[in-house]
């Protein structure tokens, strides 16, 4: 048998390494061989044109002391036996596999290179395989772990040592419904691996993300800022916006099952790898639901062995590293009296200004020189704990992997605090041969209370007092009637704000193995989640101020289900390999939700628990929300000669949220890969180890919209006839039966690369993708009674590089030597409105422009601040000296509408992370930095009473105008305006930042020392996160974090062990 | 399996229940609800109470509808949202009038229905014919995306308004069991309105004869009766559903029903809890300062001596509410619960007149865009605290002593001065101040009546803003009697220089215009805008 493949070889007196290399390089065989057995070679000296493959290798070996065999793609290298060969004997091997700290690996794959069969290891690591022949190889692998190639000379007993897989082209890839190994992977897919995610402690994994893969944007600012809060949620954008109207947001599938929202509910220690599928050939799989990229997750599963036991903990401290910069009692007593001053009814020469300015309580507060600072007063440490117990083994038949997790955050608000149990079972039972059935189940109950009055700090006089002379509480510090003192929010139980939440999530499967190669696999997955939401405030709070106190509950319920079945048939012939699958799958999901608030609570213990009781009930309600989603989904991947790879995909989806006519969506992909180091003219090329390129083009889709909005729906209106009810429901929407699904059409040009014996790696990714049929809101003229429809119209259109690079810097002499390593990753995006719903126009009543990116600001642009001299200039724009200088865009004298502009995007066009590794001996340190450019922000602080510079509420201390300091930044402060003219001209920032997110020094300790706590391994780590940040927003304005700029900057320092008995 | 892609609606209702019994129930009411969207709201008070001679710019206020200036333009947020919730309500109307014939149910109570509709879509084209003119009419609800519309001559709009509310007169009950439900003589006084206004439009006498006789008709028609106390016409809760009350738009202390609520009571609102010795209460109410009365209104309008009104209409002492020492004044002063605390006076006062005060004073002359006397018609103490903005009052939006002005103001214009004359008088009269003693208040009274040499369409404006002052008329009896340019000019400062005939329409909405096929030639905008 063997390759019609020709060989040109010219050597003399070459050593057989060399030839073996020129060989391996021209044919794309690989040879297996021991240095012990290379060092019997002796010189070759050959000349060969166009020899046919064995030929040229009998030249080669003749008159060697060593024979080959050839097993498929792989050349084996034996000691050639002196006796004429009659019957090969057949023995038996056995021995250990462990990994590199020595600890047995149970359920490691052993086989026989070409020879059906085989065997795993067992609890204890030791396997025994039999028909073992001289010179035939074993391979040993385990998903995460580098896979062993040895072969068999005469020794019966091999003990193996599994190394844990880099990022390597064995490295198992979980692509959405099977895996793939890294080099048959032909779309566009991250990996970021077990040590990427467990460098910083984390409450939701997502979170660990951020800077480890190339294309994925986190953005801990949801809401209104609240990143560093505890349970606080994470955005996670693949790749940019699409959408306009939709979702942006990518699909999560954890252990196979597609999931909704984020992984909050996770406990980060159980999840091993993250798989992140970014083009349309790896993410048309998901359809309808694949737009915005999918994550996937994968749980830690059991293996074949003895129980072992890991634990993991980690407790931190988060100290606030930067206040919010406002104003102390000095500097707002002179910003009030500069605020009179610009009206004139505050004059420097009047003894009396201050008293017919200040309240008593102000005045003593100037007098004595005294400040409060509600922030510190406020304010305290966050503290966090995380606490995970993983139990996991098995038998031959029978693997598990159990645990159970605590995390525990209390906030830096003390009003703040989340906590999460959590649990997850995984099993897998063999049922003989063929049948395997398993579960992978999760529960978790988390607790969190996130009341915020931390905002109140900032606007509170700082010379009001927090306490009086006995040291209780004053209600109105500064006895202004709006200005609550924060600090009564945190009394026992005068706010309450909690939330509570259950989530079971399971996915159930059974596998057979029809014939070889071919298995049926059924999944099934049910989620159920809970959540409950109760809040009360007492009168004495902010929130009410002294105004009844209020209740609220509300309660949802989702359950949703996904049943799969899934036929796959994975066989080679030759050289060709193929790889296919077929999927059916139905999703259902229901959510129910009830809710009820009241106003006026006869006893404040109460809280919320009985609403009934209460005076008056302000709202009541409860919902009801189904879709269903039905797909096909078939995938046929082929492998020729290991050189070229061909993936096609088709799903088609039919889902209850489209218009009638247009229930089901289909969805093709095709994708090649050209292992380039395979080819011939690439043998010669020694420093390249690997060269991949990749090409995939399809198309993917985007619900995009809410159950029933194809729907004509009549909006419900209250209204009451002298006191009775009177609800009615009036025509709210336009029924549209062709409503679709968004699609985005993407290419993706990839290049995988190894070189210097792999010790450069990497990727480089290439993308456009357009999307049309968007779903957006096409406006009417009002005069039908309705102003909008929701249609499939305009286009977008996103464009993008990403590159990726790992390199050994340094590679240890020994073991345990210094090592150094990077991990480098940037990208670098563009998006661009193409068409709206009026075709090329710009929506600017939605600050939507064709040809920018799909989220602008859009407004007016301050160029400085009216200066003294300028009166005339300033009252043409009907401004006056001391406010805000608006750029005249169009230059027509006056400010108006047309001169706003765009003064920034809200996602960053750069953004890139840095990881470098260390290591010495036990000693592992780990540094990441992050890096983004190109965003703006819209901050929270410099709008509304943070900005009013009315000389009431407290501001942030800023530069502002006086006739004695005429500055740009900002206005002069004026009582007569309630905020400054063109206020919102002064909150866009540059977003742009370089920080030091993460250090992470650990210690792994001896197997000595460690056996001493009966442990198998024993690590400690202390790390820091987020101890060091560049950026405009901080040099610039004094600003906190411009990840999260309406709150502290925190830095977290954080002590950890992982222990494995 | 296929069955799954059929949608699970539960909790929401589609389009097709508007065709059951119960749906034209619902249809009618949120007919009603979409009257909320501008009486009883900022909306609403922009777009009539301010940039007139009675009110101007509050130190917080949007500036631009009592400033005429260049911002008060197609793409102002207050007349897009005016506009799209009138045709909501005409669409939901029209939805109501074109489903009820198929509709099995009570013959009586479908007639009473269909005609609440078709009032109320009345009323809905008669705010938009008086604001933007020549606007689109649609008869038939809407179904699918309509890209299309066209202004049809203000004529043919009062057509549509005229035999809607000649529907709503034959067949609307005299009383309801559901209080805030449109009568038939809520539907006589908006026809006599409507003529009224239209003639102004037409110069028919017809029109104005017969806005006359539909507002005789409701004065003497019905129980409905002038109160003796003017104050008491505002005073909340059920003093709201007086006799003199013939229609209002409905709030209600119900938290589940009052939706956003009537709003008003923040607006009118100075700085009073910054004033020593204040702080603020439910009483007081919740300062917005949007809107300032004009010095014509503080100073000219009223006799202060003999008309009651003023008093009643605008509250100008407050009692302390915190108790304390402050400097007021220039001097130390210990003040006392329930002490005076701030006070306008009407008169000019010296210097040392007020140094001896010890209290805040405001004389005219140091009325501000901040300091200023509040309107007392909308105030809300019922509200659950000082700060909450729902306010339960009802809107009155049609009540006798406007019919009164109708019937003067149609008289007049027929030629029937003396006829007019009595019903200014019976309202004058009714306005007199009370007196210490019975005499001094008959003195008051006979001191209010007027002569019809004295009664001319400027007087009639006058007595309009003296007895509905705030009650959100005025800027459409400026238009109506074409007297917007020249009483701003006179009386607001603010609008003055900016004010110009082509304000007396306001700019059709610039998304309408983009949105319709055929943009600005299809839908042209109102001249000058």
């Amino acid at each position: 048998a063997g390759y019609a493949q020709m060989v040109n070889l010219k050597k003399d007196k070459a050593s057989m390494k060399e030839v073996i290399n020129d060989i391996q390089r021209q044919t794309g065989y690989s040879f297996i061989v021991s240095s012990e057995l290379l060092k019997l070679a002796k010189p070759v000296t050959v000349n060969l044109t166009n020899t046919p493959f064995e030929t040229a290798l009998d030249k080669c070996f003749s008159s060697q002391p060593l024979d080959y065999v050839i097993n498929e793609k792989t050349i084996v290298i034996t000691k050639r036996m002196n006796l004429p060969v009659v019957a090969q004997q057949e023995t038996t091997v056995s021995g250990k596999v462990t990994d590199e700290k020595g600890i047995p690996i149970a359920g490691v794959n052993v086989i026989i290179k070409g020879k059906a069969g085989g065997t795993s290891s067992d609890a204890d690591g030791n396997y025994k395989i039999n028909g073992v022949t001289p010179g035939s190889m074993l391979v040993f692998t385990q998903i995460g772990m580098d896979s062993q190639q040895i072969i068999i000379t005469n020794q019966t007993t091999l003990n193996v040592i599994l190394k844990e897989a880099p990022m390597g082209l064995n490295e198992v890839v979980v692509v959405g419904y099977g895996t793939q190994t890294r080099k048959d992977i032909t779309g566009a897919i991250t990996s970021v691996k077990n040590q990427d995610l467990h460098e910083r402690p984390v409450n939701n994994i997502s979170q660990a993300l951020q800077g480890k893969a190339a294309g994925v944007y986190v953005s801990t600012n949801v809401g209104a800022g609240n990143g560093n809060e505890p349970g606080a949620g994470v955005k996670i954008f693949i790749r940019g916006n699409r959408s306009i109207q939709a979702s942006n947001e990518p699909l999560y599938v954890i252990d196979g099952i597609p999931i909704n929202g984020g992984l909050n509910d996770i406990n980060p220690d159980d999840i091993i790898s993250i798989d992140i599928l970014k083009d349309a050939s790896s993410t048309a799989l998901y359809g309808s639901r694949g737009s915005n990229g999918v994550v996937i997750v994968t749980t830690r599963r059991g293996k074949t062995g003895p129980a072992q036991v890991n634990y993991n903990a980690y407790a931190s401290i988060g100290a606030i590293a930067r206040y919010i910069d406002v104003m102390d009692g000095n500097q707002f007593a002179e910003y009030k009296r500069e605020s009179r001053r610009a009206n004139n009814t505050y004059n420097n020469a009047d003894p009396n200004a201050d008293k017919n300015l200040f309240n008593s309580i102000e005045l003593a507060s100037i007098a004595n020189g005294s400040s409060t600072d509600w922030q510190r007063l406020f304010l305290q440490n966050q503290k966090r704990q995380n606490h995970e117990l993983n139990i996991n083994g098995g038998t031959e038949t029978t693997r598990y992997s159990i645990s159970f997790g605590y995390n525990d955050d209390k906030g830096y608000n003390p009003a703040q605090s989340f906590s999460r149990y959590s649990t997850r079972v995984n099993l897998d039972q063999d049922l003989g041969k063929r049948f395997k059935v398993g579960v992978s189940l999760l529960a978790s109950y988390s607790k969190a209370n996130n009341a915020n009055s931390y905002y109140n700090t900032l606007i509170s006089n700082p010379l009001g007092q927090a306490y009086d002379a006995s040291g209780n509480l004053v209600f109105l510090p500064s006895n202004d009637a709006l200005l609550p003192n924060p600090l009564t929010d945190l009394v026992d139980k005068a706010v309450i704000s909690r939330n509570t939440r259950m989530r079971i999530l399971g996915s159930f499967y059974g596998e057979a193995k029809i014939i070889d190669g071919l298995t049926l696999r059924t999944n099934f997955g049910p989620d159920l989640i809970e959540n409950r939401a109760g809040s009360f405030f007492s009168p004495n709070t902010t929130y009410r101020n002294l105004a009844q106190s209020t209740a609220a509950n509300s309660e949802d319920f989702t359950l949703i289900y996904t049943w799969e079945n899934m036929l796959t048939y994975k066989k080679t012939f030759g050289k060709h390999r193929v790889d296919l699958t077929g999927l059916q799958s139905i999703t259902s999901r229901t959510v129910e939700t009830t809710s009820a608030n009241a106003m006026g609570l006869p006893l404040e213990s109460f809280e919320n628990y009985n609403i009934g009781a209460a005076t008056t009930i302000t709202g009541i309600g409860s919902n009801y929300n189904k879709w269903s989603i039905l797909s096909y989904m078939g995938r046929a991947n082929y492998a020729f000669n290991d050189k070229y790879l061909v993936t096609f995909t088709a799903r088609a989806d039919g889902s209850s949220r489209f218009g009638n006519n247009n229930k089901w969506g289909f969805f093709p992909s095709a994708a090649l890969g050209w292992n380039i180091t395979n080819e011939d003219f690439m043998k010669s090329v020694t420093a390249v180890n690997n060269l991949k390129l990749r090409l995939s083009y399809g198309t993917t889709g985007n619900t995009g919209i809410n159950a029933y909005q194809t729907q004509g729906l009549l909006n419900r209106t209250v209204y009451d006839f002298g006191g009775t009810d009177a609800f009615g429901y009036r025509p709210g929407s336009i029924r549209n039966d062709d409503l679709k699904w968004e699609s985005t059409t993407a290419l993706n040009v990839g290049l995988d690369y190894g070189i210097l014996d792999n010790r450069i790696t990497g990727s480089i990714e290439v993308y456009t993708s357009k999307t049309k049929d968007l779903l957006l809101f096409k406006v009417l003229p009002a005069t039908g009674g309705f102003d909008q429809v929701l249609q499939n119209i305009g286009t977008t259109k996103n464009r993008g590089l990403e590159f990726g690079i790992s390199t050994l810097n340094i590679k240890p002499a020994a073991e345990n030597g210094f090592s150094w390593n990077t991990d480098l990753n940037f990208a670098i995006s563009k998006e661009e409105i193409v068409e709206l719903s009026q075709g090329k126009i710009d929506d600017v009543g939605n600050n939507r422009f064709i040809g920018s990116p799909i989220n602008v600001f859009y407004d007016y642009k301050k160029i400085g601040i009216w200066q003294l001299g300028e009166e005339a200039e300033a009252a043409k724009y009907s401004s006056s000296v001391g406010q805000v200088k608006i750029q005249d865009t169009n230059g027509n004298g006056r400010i108006d509408g047309a001169d706003r502009v765009i003064l920034g995007q809200d996602l960053p066009n750069f953004t890139g992370g840095m990881t470098n590794r260390f290591g010495y001996k036990g000693f592992s340190l780990s540094v990441l930095v992050l890096a983004n450019f190109g965003n703006t922000f819209v901050n929270p602080l410099y709008s509304g009473n943070t900005m009013a510079l009315a000389g009431r509420y407290n501001n942030i201390n800023v530069n502002y105008w006086t006739k004695t300091n005429p500055t740009n930044d900002f206005p002069q402060p004026n009582v007569a305006n309630s905020t400054p003219t063109f206020a919102n001209a002064l909150r866009y920032f540059d977003g742009s930042f370089v920080k030091i997110k993460n250090i992470n020094l650990g210690y792994q300790f001896s197997p000595n020392i460690s056996k001493k706590i009966a442990a198998k391994s024993l690590r400690i780590y202390g790390s820091v996160s987020d101890p060091f940040t560049l950026a405009p927003y901080l040099s610039d304005f004094n600003g906190t974090d411009p990840e999260i700029p309406g709150r502290p900057a925190i830095v977290t320092y954080t002590l950890g062990l992982n222990v494995t008995f | 399996c296929k069955k799954e892609l059929v949608e699970d609606s539960r909790s929401e209702v589609t389009d097709n229940y508007i065709s059951t019994p119960d749906g034209i129930q619902a249809a009618v009411n949120a007919a009603y609800s979409l009257q909320r969207a501008y009486w009883g709201t900022e909306l609403g008070a922009n777009l009539s109470v301010t940039g007139t001679d009675e009110y101007t710019a509050g130190s917080d206020a949007d500036r631009d509808f009592n400033a005429y200036n260049a911002n008060l333009n197609p793409v102002k947020g207050n007349f897009t949202t005016a506009w799209t919730n009138f045709y909501q309500g005409i669409n939901a109307c029209n939805a109501v009038i074109n489903r009820a014939p198929d509709v099995t149910m009570d013959a009586t109570l479908k007639t009473t229905r269909v005609a609440e509709a078709r009032f109320l879509r009345a009323q809905f084209y008669f705010m938009l014919v008086q604001m933007w003119g020549p606007v689109h009419i649609t008869l038939t609800e809407t179904k699918g995306a309509v890209t299309t519309a066209k202004r049809s001559p203000v004529a043919e709009v009062y057509k549509v308004i005229t035999d809607d509310l000649d529907y709503a007169i034959t067949n609307l009950p005299t009383t309801t069991a559901n209080y805030g439900r449109a009568i038939k003589p809520a539907a006589q006084h908006l026809a006599a309105k409507v003529y009224l206004t239209k003639a102004g439009i037409t110069n028919d006498q017809a029109d104005y004869t017969k806005a006359a006789d539909l507002a005789k008709a409701v004065i003497t028609g019905y129980s409905y009766k002038l109160l003796d106390n003017f104050a008491d016409i505002f005073a909340q809760g059920a003093g709201e559903r007086n006799t003199e009350t013939i229609y209002s738009v409905q709030y209600s202390n119900n938290l589940l029903t009052n939706g956003d609520g009537n709003t008003l009571h923040l607006y009118f609102i100075f700085n009073y809890d910054l004033q020593p010795g204040m702080q603020r209460d439910l009483a007081g109410g919740r300062p917005y300062k949007r809107y300032k009365p004009t010095a014509f209104t503080l100073n000219t309008l009223y006799n202060h001596q003999t008309d009651g009104r003023f008093d009643a209409t605008f509250k100008r002492t407050y009692f302390c509410n915190k108790a304390g020492t402050y400097t007021i004044n220039g001097h130390a002063v210990n003040m006392k619960l329930g002490d005076t605390a701030v006070f306008f006076p009407d008169v000019e006062l010296t210097a040392a007149q007020i140094a001896t005060k010890n209290y805040s004073v405001y004389p005219p002359s140091k009325v501000t865009e901040a300091l200023y006397p509040t309107l007392t018609k909308y105030l809300d103490p019922t509200r659950t605290d000082a700060n909450a903005t729902s306010g339960a009052r009802d809107f009155i939006l049609y009540r006798l002593g406007e019919t009164y002005l109708i019937a003067a103001e149609a008289l007049l214009m027929s030629g029937k001065p003396d006829e007019a004359l009595t019903y200014i008088n019976t309202l004058r009269r009714r306005a007199a101040k009370k007196g210490i003693t019975d005499a001094a208040t008959a003195l008051n009274k006979t001191a209010m009546e007027v002569t019809s040499a004295q009664l001319n369409l400027d007087f009639i404006l006058d007595e309009r803003a003296r007895e509905l002052n705030g009650e959100h008329q005025r800027w459409f009896d400026l238009v109506r009697t074409k007297q917007l340019v020249n009483r701003v000019k006179l009386y607001n400062s603010l609008g003055a220089p900016n004010v110009k005939d082509i304000h007396m329409l306001r700019p059709i909405p610039q998304t309408q215009i983009d949105r319709t096929d055929g943009g600005a030639s299809a839908f042209p905008q109102n001249p000058g805008y």
